[in-house]
C-alpha cells in the first residue's frame, strides 16, 4: 500500500513538472494584428542601428501607423501598414516577407541613373569570345584586363581568383617580358551584394599589406545609440599572388551591401581608384526576425564606418565621378568603362 | 573458435538445459546496506521459460543464442564486483527529448520540437555512504515556432555533470536514503536558425556550481529488485556565455582579428547567480537489477534554464532515456 502511495506521489510530481514550463515559456505576443504590429515596432526600435544617423523619429512613426491597425483586419492591409512603416527607414536591407509579397525600399538606386547595361558591355566590348571563370566574366580590352562580377552571392574558390589575378598580371610578350596589360578593371556595377566573405577574399588579392580598413559597431542595448566601441576590421594579403598593378573599380548606384563593403575596402589600397557613381549603400549587417503570424523581416543591426569614421550606410563616393551620358548610352558606349581604359593606358 | 563464441555457445547450452529443467542458482550478493532491504535471491535463469510470452523472446533457437550473447557480456563485466558493496558502473543509453525555448535575442516566439538523445556516464560508489556521478548527454533535434510549418531551427545540446554526494540520513523507516552534496554542471546549446543569415547561430554555455541532492529508494516488486532515485540540483554560481545583444556573435569574438579564441571566449562570459540565472534540474530514475548487478535504467529528466542577460532566454526540456549500467 505504501509502495503504491509512493508511486502515486512520484507520478503526480512528474506530471506537475512535466507541464510547468508552459507557465514560464510562452510566446511574447499573440498573432492578432495589434500584437504583430507591436512586435515589429518594438523589435525594430530596440535593434535597428541607423535611427540617429538617418534622423528617424520612430515614436512618431508609431503614432501615425498604430491607429491604422485593428484586430481582424485583412492580412494584406496589415502587410501594407507594416511595409509603409519599414519603408520610412530608407534602408535596402529592410524587408518584410509574407507568402504573398515582399516589401522593400529601393530608392537607393531607382532614383539615380543606372550607369550600366551589361548588354552594351557584352555586345560592344566583350564580344562573343570572352572567358567565364566561375562567376567572373573577363577578357582583355585594349591592353587592359577587364573582370565583371555580377553578384557577391556567387561563390568562387581561392584558386579561381588566384588564377585571374595571376593571368592579368603576368602575361608577357615574347622576348622582353613586358607586361601587356596596363592595368585591371574590376566592374562591380549592378552587383547588389551577397557574401561578405567573398568580398574579403576578392579584396585580399589586392592588399599590399595588412591594413585597417573599416570599423564596425554592434548594438549592445535597446537605446538607439547603444553601441559597442568601434571594432577594427583588417584585411591582409592572401592567396598565391597579390595584384599590385593599377586597378580601377567601376561602380554605380546599384552596388549595395557586400559590394558597398568591397568598394570601401578597395579604396584603402594605394593602387586602386574607384570610378563611376556612388555606391547605393548598405553599411549595416542585416539580421532576420519573425512575427507572431509567421511573416519574417530583416533590418540592419550594425554600423560600419571608414577608418576616418565616415558612415558608409549612404554609400561610398567614387574617386573619379563619371556618368554615362545620354548620347553615349544611345550610341551603345559605356562612358565609365572607356574612361577607365583611358586612365589605365595613360599610367 | 575464439573466446567469445566459446562462451556464447557454452552459455547457450546452459540456457537450453535451464529451460528444460529449473536449476538452482547461486545466491545473489547481499544488499548495498544493512539499512535497506537485502537483495533477494534471484529467480532462476529458467524464469525465462515462464516469460516466454515476452515479445522479444519467443523461445526460438536464434533468440536463445542472442540472449546468450547479451548475458555473456553482462556476466563477464560483472564478475569482479559481484560480491562487493561498492561498485563502478559505465552507463550508456538512448532516448528522446522534448525541448522548448524562448530567446528574445532571436524571436518573440517560443520554439518547440523533438530531439534524439545519447547519454552516458560513470557512476561510482566507494561505499554505501557516497554517490559520485559523471553524466553526459547529447541531444540533436529540430524545432519550430508554432506559426511556421517547417522546422527551421537545428538544435544541439550537450550537458555534462559531475556530482559528489554524501549520505546524510535515512528516512521512511530507513528505506529511503538521502544524499546531499555538490555538483558542477555544464550546459552548451547551439540553435541554428537555418533561414536566417547574419544571426543564424545562437550559442550559449553555462558552467555552474550547485548544491545537489538525491533520494534513493531500493525496493522489491514482483520479486524483482529495483532502485528508484530522485536527483536534483540548483545552480548558485554560474559562468554564462551568451551572444551579444544585437547579433548572435559572442562579444569577445566581435573582433575576429584577435587570435586567442580561448581567452576571447572567457572574456565573453560573466559570472552570475540566482538573480539573473536560474536553472533547475530534476531526474527520476528507475533501475532494474540484473542477476549480476548490472542494471537496466529508465530515467526521466525535467530541466529548466532562465537567463536574463543580455536578453531573456528560457529553455526547458523533458528527456527520457533508457539504458544499461555495466559494472566494471
Amino acid at each position: 500500500m505504501k509502495l503504491a502511495t509512493g508511486f502515486l506521489i512520484a507520478l503526480a510530481s512528474l506530471l506537475v513538472f512535466a507541464s510547468c514550463e508552459e507557465a514560464f515559456i510562452r510566446d511574447e505576443y499573440d498573432d492578432n494584428a495589434v500584437d504583430v504590429f507591436n512586435s515589429m515596432w518594438t523589435t525594430v526600435d530596440e535593434n535597428y542601428s541607423f535611427f540617429s544617423y538617418k534622423n528617424i523619429d520612430w515614436d512618431a512613426i508609431y503614432d501615425i501607423n498604430r491607429p491604422r491597425v485593428e484586430d481582424g483586419m485583412r492580412r494584406d492591409s496589415l502587410f501594407n501598414v507594416l511595409a509603409d512603416m519599414l519603408f520610412l527607414l530608407r534602408d535596402g536591407h529592410v524587408n518584410l516577407q509574407a507568402g504573398f509579397d515582399l516589401s522593400r525600399n529601393w530608392e537607393w538606386y531607382l532614383d539615380f541613373p543606372q550607369n550600366f547595361d551589361f548588354t552594351t558591355i557584352e555586345r560592344n566590348y566583350l564580344g562573343d569570345d570572352y572567358d567565364i571563370t566561375g562567376p567572373f566574366k573577363h577578357r582583355a580590352i585594349d591592353s587592359v584586363g577587364y573582370i565583371y562580377y555580377e553578384s557577391f552571392e556567387d561563390d568562387f574558390s581561392e584558386s579561381i581568383i588566384d588564377y585571374l589575378v595571376t593571368l592579368y598580371a603576368s602575361r608577357v610578350t615574347g622576348n622582353d617580358d613586358t607586361l601587356i596589360f596596363k592595368g585591371l578593371i574590376i566592374d562591380v556595377r549592378d552587383n547588389g551584394g551577397g557574401s561578405l566573405g567573398n568580398a574579403n577574399t576578392l579584396a585580399s588579392r589586392f592588399a599590399d599589406e595588412r591594413r585597417h580598413v573599416q570599423n564596425w559597431q554592434y548594438k549592445d542595448g535597446p537605446g538607439h545609440n547603444d553601441f559597442t566601441d568601434p571594432v577594427k576590421k583588417f584585411i591582409e594579403p592572401e592567396g598565391d599572388f597579390q595584384y599590385n598593378g593599377p586597378v580601377v573599380v567601376l561602380t554605380n548606384r546599384s552596388c549595395y551591401s557586400a559590394t558597398n563593403f568591397f568598394v570601401q575596402i578597395m579604396k584603402n589600397f594605394p593602387n586602386v581608384q574607384v570610378m563611376g557613381d556612388s555606391t547605393g549603400g548598405g553599411g549595416g549587417l542585416p539580421i532576420n526576425r519573425e512575427l507572431p503570424n509567421g511573416w519574417t523581416y530583416r533590418f540592419s543591426s550594425t554600423v560600419t564606418t571608414t577608418v576616418a569614421g565616415e558612415n558608409i550606410e549612404g554609400g561610398v563616393a567614387p574617386d573619379l565621378r563619371v556618368n554615362i551620358t545620354e548620347e553615349d548610352r544611345a550610341a551603345g558606349r559605356d562612358t565609365i568603362l572607356e574612361e577607365a581604359i583611358l586612365l589605365l593606358k595613360s599610367l | 573458435m575464439n573466446t567469445c563464441s566459446f562462451l556464447v555457445n557454452n552459455l547457450y547450452c546452459y540456457l537450453e538445459k535451464s529451460l528444460r529443467k529449473k536449476s538452482p542458482q547461486p545466491p545473489f550478493p547481499k544488499g548495498e546496506s544493512k539499512n535497506v532491504v537485502s537483495f533477494p535471491r534471484t529467480k532462476t535463469l529458467g524464469n525465462f521459460k515462464n516469460e516466454s510470452n515476452s515479445p522479444f523472446f519467443k523461445g526460438g533457437k536464434g533468440d536463445l543464442r542472442n540472449l546468450a550473447l547479451i548475458l555473456t557480456f553482462f556476466i563477464l563485466s560483472a564478475t569482479p564486483t559481484q560480491a562487493q558493496e561498492k561498485f563502478r558502473s559505465f552507463n550508456i543509453g538512448f532516448g528522446y527529448t522534448l525541448p522548448k525555448f524562448f530567446d528574445q535575442s532571436f524571436s518573440s516566439l517560443r520554439y518547440q520540437g523533438h530531439a534524439a538523445s545519447v547519454a552516458g556516464g560513470l557512476h561510482f560508489r566507494k561505499d554505501s555512504s557516497t554517490l559520485e556521478h559523471i553524466d553526459l548527454r547529447f541531444d540533436y533535434g529540430q524545432m519550430s515556432a508554432f506559426a511556421f510549418e517547417f522546422a527551421d531551427v537545428n538544435s544541439f545540446r550537450i550537458e555534462g555533470n559531475y556530482s559528489y554526494k554524501k549520505r546524510i540520513k535515512d528516512l521512511w523507516q530507513d528505506r529511503l536514503q538521502w544524499f546531499v552534496g555538490g555538483s558542477i554542471n555544464t550546459l552548451y546549446t547551439l540553435w541554428d536558425f537555418s533561414s536566417f543569415s547574419n544571426n543564424s547561430f545562437n550559442t550559449s554555455l553555462y558552467i555552474s556550481l550547485s548544491p545537489a541532492t538525491s533520494l534513493v529508494y531500493p525496493f522489491k516488486l514482483w520479486n524483482r529488485q529495483f532502485r528508484a532515485t530522485y536527483s536534483a540540483y540548483l545552480p548558485l554560481l554560474t559562468f554564462a556565455v551568451r551572444p551579444s545583444y544585437g547579433t548572435t556573435r559572442l562579444p569577445g569574438f566581435l573582433d575576429n582579428e584577435r587570435e586567442e579564441p580561448v581567452a576571447q571566449f572567457f572574456e565573453s562570459g560573466s559570472i552570475t547567480s540566482l538573480n539573473k540565472f536560474f536553472r533547475y534540474s530534476n531526474t527520476w530514475s528507475l533501475e532494474y537489477f540484473l542477476s549480476n548487478r548490472n542494471r537496466l535504467r529508465l530515467s526521466y529528466e525535467w530541466n529548466y534554464v532562465r537567463y536574463s542577460e543580455p536578453r531573456l532566454v528560457q529553455a526547458a526540456s523533458h528527456n527520457i532515456v533508457i539504458g544499461t549500467m555495466f559494472n566494471f
